[in-house]
């Protein structure tokens, strides 16, 4: 049997998770946990087969640092890491935490089981795309990574010149993606695009 | 100011046709000419009928610069100075009747011009002009500041009503979903039991499930209560799940940071006792003392030197003392044959108000 932990902060959605798991017999459901660090100690005995993680979970422990940990302690436990926010850097940081695969619950073609058999079978399984998101007038795929780390470096609240430093580009390279950003997505001001893509999960800097 | 150049000017005039009239020394007069001339006003003297007395050399050049003539008749200057300020919109103080003058020069320059009527000395009228040029750039950057800053103030006002707006609508969603959430557990739970081969027994183990749940939409205290004992449970579980057993002593900080923290340390304190010492009891008492909660922590593990080196090596612990540190929280670690985990965290205070309860946190200074 794969003993397998569920971390979901939402106990709808992970007794629905647990549910599906429960439909597939080599799968045994240990134990369902609201709190991603808590995992991380489950996982300490190195008698846990398969994670599936949340990315953010209760009380802000993130999905992603019990990743890791877990990964580093125990690397032969799977890890699934799998969210609903269309946060655009979560693959990328699932992948460098060392996650065996990813999965949006609610977006794209790959079933729960279907990426739980596959990533069982040492594969990794990605989405080949991101969820689509509408910041204002602009679809997210049409931000340049640039725009996006600009972006990302607003919703942190730091000043333009510290966006500069952090990025490594002049001030007025900064005020030139943001104008950019704006003219894109057609908002106003600054504080109308992060508010829109915080409120779409599209950028989570807790995370 | 204006008094005391008014006296000095006085003083000087009358000393000067004193000497005139007694001396009547040429060298004398040309002395007082030469002092009243090097005053850093301009100044004019004259008689009520306004008849100059003494002009001296920086009030001619203005008068020359201003109506192309020197004085000839104090009033009459008067008069054209202040219709000139009125042309110039320098300020309010542009009228003739007024004592109090501004006027901007074609050249940028700004003078401001005092008229004083000298009593006691038969009526003798005395108009100073200062160069106030830097003065009025500076009051100009000023008022420009102060318009910026209004403007600041309004947007930052705006910005913050905004914000208690979304923080509103983000509550309100939370306690939404909260709702959704626990609601949708029962219901499932429910259909469940329902599908059981002993529905009605099933029920019954459901029931006080429901209770909790519908407990739990009720005043936010007690969905706080719920909240700790649901985050002790799943940490008894994770325990139990890696074949170890918490037994708690006294009662955890009640308040959500505190309670936060002290699972953060207890949390650490199984990983470290299961994982390196092999423990299958983890002893956790609480307590109070003066203004902070002790957390003494103790694993019945047999883990050994090879297991403390191990420990002291990682990374857990000291991320968790740097995160209490930011706390304000303090931790202390011993090692021996099992390790002993000291942790005080601050006691936090609460101040009822109608809508709930609003925690701030006192953070008393280390001794």
């Amino acid at each position: 049997m794969i003993r397998t932990i569920v971390v979901e902060d939402s106990k709808l959605v992970g007794h629905a998770l647990v549910d599906r798991l429960n439909d597939m017999p080599e799968i045994e459901v240990v134990a369902m946990l609201e709190n991603a660090a808590n995992s991380v100690v489950a996982c300490t005995g190195r008698n846990i087969d398969l994670v599936l993680m949340d990315v953010c979970t209760l009380n802000d422990e993130s999905g992603l640092e019990a990743t890791s940990r877990i990964k580093r302690d125990s690397p032969s436990t799977k890890v699934i890491v799998m969210t609903s926010m269309p946060e655009y850097t979560f693959p990328e940081k699932a992948r460098l935490a060392g996650a065996d695969s990813f999965w949006y619950k609610d977006y794209g073609n790959s079933g729960l089981s279907d990426v739980v058999r596959r990533t069982l079978a040492d594969e990794s399984v990605w989405p080949e795309n991101m969820p689509p998101v509408t910041l204002g007038l602009a679809r997210s795929q049409e931000l340049t990574a640039r725009e996006l780390d600009v972006l990302r470096e607003l919703a942190l609240g730091r000043s333009y010149e510290d966006i500069g430093k952090n990025l490594g580009v002049s001030l007025n390279t900064v005020k030139f993606h943001i104008r950019n950003l704006l003219v894109k997505t057609g908002f106003k001001t600054t504080l109308q695009l992060v508010v829109e893509a915080v409120d779409k999960r599209f950028v989570l800097p807790k995370y | 100011m204006a008094g005391v150049i008014t006296w000095c000017v006085l003083a000087t005039a009358l000393f000067a046709l004193a000497c005139c009239c007694e001396s009547r020394t040429r060298g004398a007069a040309s002395l007082t000419r030469d002092a009243v001339d090097h005053l850093p006003s301009g100044i004019c003297l004259a008689r009520r009928d306004g008849v100059p007395i003494l002009v001296n050399c920086k009030m001619e050049t203005l008068s020359s610069e201003l109506t192309g003539h020197a004085i000839l008749d104090a009033r009459s200057f008067w008069q054209e100075a202040a219709s000139l300020s009125s042309a110039s919109s320098i300020g309010d103080k542009c009228k003739a009747e007024t004592d109090e003058i501004e006027l901007r020069l074609a050249d940028g320059r700004v003078y401001q011009l005092v008229r004083n009527r000298i009593q006691g000395t038969s009526g003798l009228l005395q108009i100073v002009a200062d160069d106030v040029t830097e003065f009025v750039a500076m009051r100009d950057a000023v008022a420009a500041s102060n318009g910026f800053l209004a403007e600041q103030n309004a947007r930052q006002e705006d910005l913050l009503a905004r914000i208690v707006e979304i923080n509103h609508a983000k509550e309100l969603l939370s306690i939404q979903m909260r709702a959704h959430d626990q609601l949708g557990e029962c219901l499932i739970l429910t259909q469940m039991a329902f599908e059981s081969d002993d529905p009605a027994e099933a029920i019954d183990e459901i029931i006080p499930r429901w209770n909790t749940v519908l407990g739990g939409l009720g005043p936010e205290h007690e969905n706080r209560a719920a909240d700790a004992e649901s985050q002790t449970a799943e940490l008894e579980e994770v325990a139990e799940l890696i074949g170890c057993r918490i037994s708690w002593s006294g009662n955890l900080p009640q308040t959500t940071r505190a309670r936060l923290l002290a699972l953060d340390v207890v949390r650490e304190a199984l990983g470290n006792a299961v994982k390196h010492g092999g423990a299958t009891v983890l002893s956790v008492a609480c307590s109070t003392e003066g203004r902070w909660h002790i957390l003494e922590i103790e694993d019945n593990g047999t883990g050994g030197n090879a297991a403390n080196q191990a420990m002291q090596g990682g990374t857990g612990l000291t991320n968790l003392r740097r995160k209490l540190e930011e706390e304000g929280a303090a931790l202390s670690v011993s090692y021996g044959n099992a390790v002993k985990l000291h942790a005080r965290i601050p006691i936090e205070t609460t101040i009822e108000y109608a809508g709930g309860e609003i925690s701030s946190r006192e953070v008393p200074q280390h001794d």
